[in-house]
């Protein structure tokens, strides 16, 4: 029942209005999807890899991150004779290492002196590229001209 | 709903109280009609009847739908609306639209179906069809 006894038909109409306004404002929240909770029971499903690299852990995605892989097949994925090549331009080599392997990971990787370039290109960007269920030939995919 | 219009406001009142607010209606036509064929009603040229009709009944009905105030009955709760409270019993009410001016109709009749479903809001939301008996125009000063 009303909680507020409703006297004259003027109460009675603002009321209702107020109630339409109410109706409307929730038919709105329903066209809304929230996708927050489904992400956030995605990541509790989908554990990320850990990476254990000059005595840290660091956290690798368990699949690949969209936004890396929409960068990957923007500028690292060539045509080449009719063939499909994975190159990594130079100028985008700091930004696919840090997309790839999370800001810590590159920091780390960035002040590591006895780090070779051949060590990330060949062993790790292949070996989480596998983790992510897409095989690369290891003694090709050693930068630009690689 | 066929040919719906939105009227901001127009409510449902039942013995001058205002018990609903309608949100969308349609006004429906039929015609009863009668044949009045006769004898010299056929096309030139041929032998066949060209039928002929006239109008004998008209009636008019109203689908609308809106939100209902809960009943405010005292005693038992009976858990419906006012409105249904009318439309069951087969009371007369009034429908009254209204446009920004301040001119419109007044529609009188009964509901010849109705259904309703609650919610957690003190307001049912409520479709029906609506019989229209009498119409009179509204103006600003009535």
């Amino acid at each position: 029942m009303v909680a507020k006894k409703l006297v004259t038909n003027e109460e009675r109409i603002a009321f209702l209005n107020a109630k339409m306004e109410e109706l409307a404002s929730e038919q709105e929240q329903d066209l809304v999807s929230d996708y927050d909770q489904a992400l956030e029971e995605y990541k509790n499903q989908n554990k990320p890899f850990m990476v254990k690299f000059k005595g840290k852990v660091f956290e690798v995605p368990r699949s690949m991150p969209f936004s890396f892989s929409m960068f990957y097949m923007r500028h690292c994925v060539k045509k080449v004779n009719g063939k499909t090549q994975f190159q990594i331009p130079d100028e985008k080599i700091d930004e696919f290492i840090c997309r790839m392997f999370g800001k810590k990971f590159y920091k780390e990787l960035e002040l590591s002196d006895d780090v070779e370039m051949g060590f990330v290109l060949g062993t790790l960007i292949p070996d989480i590229f596998e983790k992510w269920g897409y095989g690369i030939n290891k003694s090709k995919s050693t930068g630009k001209n690689g | 709903m066929a040919n719906e219009v939105k009227f901001a406001g127009t409510i449902i009142e039942v013995d001058d109280e205002v018990v609903a607010k309608v949100t969308a209606f349609s006004r429906n036509i039929s015609v009863s009609e009668v044949e009045v064929t006769g004898a010299e009603d056929v096309i030139p040229g041929t032998d066949v009847l060209q039928q002929q009709f006239v109008a004998i009944a008209v009636g008019e009905t109203a689908s609308i739908e809106g939100i209902a105030i809960e009943s405010q009955a005292t005693g038992a709760d009976t858990g419906q609306s006012e409105l249904k409270d009318a439309a069951e019993s087969g009371t007369v009410v009034e429908l009254k639209h209204t446009r920004n001016t301040g001119y419109g109709l007044k529609l009188t009749g009964f509901f010849t179906s109705y259904s309703e479903t609650g919610s957690t809001t003190d307001v049912y939301k409520f479709s029906g069809a609506f019989r229209v008996n009498s119409k009179e125009e509204i103006t600003p000063t009535s």
